[in-house]
């Protein structure tokens, strides 16, 4: 990350610095269009998709194999691009950039041909909500009883809104648009922030493939989510500052002060990581720079101002929203801590998907020293490098919140989504500049020559290792971030109904019994049920979601507890899935706020799913042969 | 930007929004694509950057990125101005933007200053770009080069389009099943003869399972009432009166013999 750059102005600039020893790739054979073999690359990646969407029916349709097929898909789309950016024959920006976004595409459409007549996943639905009421109303910041944090975040729902209404496509459509471009524009700013950083077109391919090995990157990460819309500018925001921090300038602080207001509009995790990350970078500015520049904390300082406005004076709720998680994960760090009994479990994680991602961590860990350790030895002054490595500690330390509790491993998926920046930026550049990887005193390198990051070279004298060993490391890291990432490993593929699945979980008799509630019973009625019930009746139903019924489904018998229950909770209907009594919950549990999460070894009984036919004062106003419906507030 | 391009630019959005207001559907796609994601932004980069340099990379991502922003922005701005988001609002909104942004190419630039030196460290070196080229194009376009390396895209976008039409019709196929349903809107109020009006509903009725009936049963398991559903299309609905006690309605396929879909009206409390 050579700094700073003066390159890219065209007024007369004083400096003139000596024309640097061109490595291959920054002098493409065949000028600066040269493609290379990347077109190639993507042609053989398009056959990985081919063989996914083969899987993918095939789990639909049950075949045997199908599972054989998504694996080998998914190497095939993924490996061919890692190697080739690893390679020295690599052309230049533009067959890096388009293998970058090649990949991109084809992830996108991987995520897409999961589900890809309709929005399934809950916080998809719940966004797809979000933008039908923009679109019937017209306005912004109307009630969405399904997520109401969201309210105070519409700039996904604007997007999705406005692309509607621009080109006649219903929401469902437009939302995967937008989803689509958003997600194609947070990898190409990605790509654009570690080149004009690294000045090296490997190392920003490089670590566009290294971070598409993150946990949420294939699917919460493009799904139509508003973290999806705030992602591309908390990058653009980096981009922006870099540049108007390297170079000056007012249209640099015009895109960072833009790019702040729309993340802060979106979504509030990712505003809260952009300040953190700003901090972070000017932090190191400040420590390395010399002579101190306190200007570093002005970009830092407008975004907290930013945000904390926003939330002060509009998005009042949001404390309240995340307080309870992030309560809950304290509570789980206290009990660690002093070694009390925790009331909500850890996940099980599979010994296996632990081994893949353990293996994948320790390679990122070997490559981070090594950077970290070439730093030192060189008293390394780049300011942009140092924060690149302390958010790469920072990742380290993140893993260990996957288990602090039930909300652990999302925690740590939604954490790493901003910490993976910097650990993949610094481990391309330890696999592109093959910097000198200690594993022992005599055998300490892959290569004899001496660290290169700051000069930009590309060398090394085993490039086969380096290229086979890299390639080896990213694609495990990508195997790793599918087993343990989303969708869960039991439902990797499309296919028939799950209990508690998300979006396995949803199927026709669950959508038509939402839409006869928004049909028959109007908008507005407290509607519980299962999670995927919930979801529907929230979401295409246009119910008020209640997500604390557990306890009346677990009853074997209705008593005054139950009578209670329905009475505080002030439930109108309830909805009640019969496969629940055959299916065990794929999530480790039927209900939101489920009490028995991580402990049920069989499904519901017949009696407790039974019981509330029985209920003499209790309606059943729907039955399709497997959701019933059950009016509970007839009172 | 050159004016040129700035003129032919300001055409095609004119003609966009045109064609998102009152153009054939297809059209209006492609229109509402080009001002959603593409235009604005463009237009913006240009207004923004001009006599800086970018990188292709950079434009070909500030584009989308600064348009999406306009449309994020654009609704706060029309919500706070107390508009109704609709099409002509989202057009007008993305038209202005992208028109009033190629308007500002026309204005001379200011006298800017170098850009500030910041000092070197020890070891460090100025870049001079690398692989970061100019943005003013000295040499012509390799159009055939170009077109020879993009041959294998064909292959690109032959297998993507085969992948998302081989995913889109299994999940539709997969997805497709009929849901045979039997509902009943909640009872109206007890009438003065003790009686409650229920409108009862019958969907996704097969023919081949046909003819369907309708039983209305007592607390005692009595059956009150048999009607034959005649459907209109797949669907039948009728208007049932009730008394007050706790009443069952089944419906049965031909041949059976319990009831295939069954809904409670509760006893009156």
């Amino acid at each position: 990350m050579a700094q700073p750059e003066t390159a890219d102005k065209t007024p007369a600039v004083e400096v003139t610095p000596p024309e640097p020893r061109a490595e291959r790739r920054e002098s493409p054979r065949g000028g600066r269009y040269d493609l290379g073999r990347g077109p190639a690359v993507l042609a053989l990646s398009s056959v990985g998709v081919v063989l996914v969407a083969a899987g993918y029916a095939g789990g639909r349709d049950g075949a045997n194999g199908a599972l054989v097929a998504y694996w080998i898909g998914q190497v095939v789309v993924f490996t061919p691009v890692v190697v080739r950016l690893l390679s020295r024959r690599l052309a230049g920006t533009a067959e890096s950039f388009l293998l970058v976004m090649g990949l991109a595409v084809h992830q996108y459409l991987l995520k897409w041909m999961y589900s890809p007549d309709q929005f399934r996943f809950p916080d998809e639905l719940q966004h797809w909500l979000a933008t039908t009421i923009i679109s019937d109303t017209g306005a912004l910041f109307r009630p969405n009883p399904a997520l109401p944090p969201a309210v105070h975040f519409p700039g996904l729902a604007e997007m999705g809104a406005g692309a509607a209404a621009l080109t006649g496509l219903p929401v469902t459509a437009a939302g995967l648009l937008v989803a689509g471009v958003a997600h194609l524009v947070f990898v190409g700013v990605l790509f654009t922030a570690v080149l004009r950083a690294s000045n090296s077109p490997a190392v920003a391919g490089v670590a566009c493939v290294v971070y598409a090995t993150a946990l949420h990157y294939l699917f919460f990460n493009s799904m139509y989510l508003y973290q999806t819309a705030a992602l591309p500018f908390f990058l653009l925001t980096v981009w922006a500052t870099r540049r108007w921090r390297t170079e000056g300038g007012w249209p640099f602080l015009t895109v960072a002060a833009l790019a702040v207001a729309v993340t802060t509009v979106s979504h509030h995790v990712t505003a809260f990581a952009l300040v953190a990350t700003l901090l972070l970078l000017g932090g190191t500015e400040l420590v390395t720079g010399r002579p101190r520049r306190w200007s570093a904390l002005l970009m830092p300082a407008a975004a907290a101002a930013v945000v904390a406005a926003w939330i002060a004076f509009v998005a009042t709720d949001v404390i309240g929203y995340l307080q309870a998680p992030i309560d809950r994960i304290g509570q789980s760090l206290s009990q660690l801590v002093t070694g009390g009994a925790s009331d909500a479990a850890t996940p099980g994680i599979a010994v296996g998907q632990l081994t893949l991602q353990g293996l994948g961590l320790a390679g990122l860990f070997v490559l981070c020293a090594a950077v970290a350790r070439d730093m030192v030895r060189r008293r390394d002054t780049d300011a942009w490098r140092w924060a690149a490595l302390i958010g790469g500690g920072l990742f380290f330390a993140g893993n260990g919140v996957r288990f602090l509790g039930s909300n652990g491993p999302e925690a740590a998926g939604r954490l790493a989504t901003f910490t993976y920046v910097p650990i993949s930026i610094v481990a391309a550049l330890a696999l592109v500049h093959a910097v000198p990887i200690p594993l022992r005193p005599s055998r300490r390198s892959w290569s004899n020559h001496h660290s290169r990051i700051a000069k930009g070279d590309a060398v090394g004298r085993g490039p086969v290792l380096r290229v086979a060993a890299g390639s080896a490391l990213i694609t495990l890291l990508m195997i790793g971030a599918r087993v343990g990432g989303w969708p869960p490993v039991g439902s990797l593929l499309p296919g028939r109904y799950l209990a508690g699945a998300f979006e396995r979980s949803v199927d026709a008799y669950g959508v038509e019994a939402a839409r006869w509630q928004r049909r028959t019973l109007g908008p507005g009625n407290r509607v519980g049920g299962d999670v995927t019930a919930v979801s529907l009746a929230s979401t295409y139903g246009r119910q008020d979601p209640v997500r604390e019924t557990a306890p009346l489904f677990y009853a074997t018998q209705w008593g005054l507890t139950e009578d209670d229950l329905v009475d505080s909770l002030d439930l109108d209907y309830l909805v009640v899935d019969q496969r629940l009594g055959t299916h065990l919950p794929e999530s480790d549990s039927y209900f939101e706020n489920d009490p028995q999460a991580g402990r049920i070894t069989h499904p519901l009984t017949a009696q407790q799913l039974g019981k509330f036919d029985s209920l003499i004062d209790v309606d059943r106003l729907y039955d399709n042969g497997t959701i019933r419906i059950y009016r509970m507030d007839i009172g | 930007m050159s004016a040129r391009t700035a003129r032919i630019l300001a055409g095609v959005t004119a003609a966009a929004g045109i064609a998102v207001l009152t153009g054939p559907r297809a059209m209006a796609v492609v229109a509402g694509l080009l001002l959603g994601f593409v235009l604005p932004g463009l237009a913006l980069t240009a207004a923004l950057f001009r006599g800086r340099v970018l990188m292709l990379v950079e434009r070909s991502v500030l584009a989308p990125a600064l348009s999406l922003a306009v449309l994020v922005v654009a609704g706060l701005v029309a919500y706070v101005a107390g508009l109704r988001l609709d099409r002509p609002v989202w057009t007008a909104a993305t038209v202005g933007v992208t028109l009033c942004a190629l308007l500002v190419p026309g204005v001379p630039l200011p006298r800017r200053q170098g850009p500030p030196v910041v000092p070197l460290l020890a070891g460090e070196r100025r870049s001079t770009g690398g692989s970061l080229p100019p943005l003013r194009v000295t040499r012509p376009l390799p159009v055939r080069r170009l077109a020879r390396q993009l041959m294998p895209m064909a292959v690109v976008v032959a297998m993507l389009g085969g992948a998302a039409w081989l995913s889109l019709s299994s999940a539709r196929r997969g997805y497709d099943v009929t849901v045979t349903a039997l509902s009943a809107a909640p009872p109206g109020a007890v009438d003065a003869a003790g009686q409650r009006s229920v409108a009862v509903r019958a969907t996704g009725l097969v023919p081949a399972d046909g003819p369907y009936a309708l039983v209305v049963s007592a607390p005692d398991g009595t059956a009150t009432e048999r009607r034959t559903v005649v459907p209109t299309g797949s669907s039948w609905t009728g208007r049932l009166t009730v008394g007050a006690d706790r009443t069952t309605v089944g419906l049965y396929r031909a041949g059976d013999t319990t009831a295939y879909r069954t809904v409670y009206i509760a006893a009156v409390q």
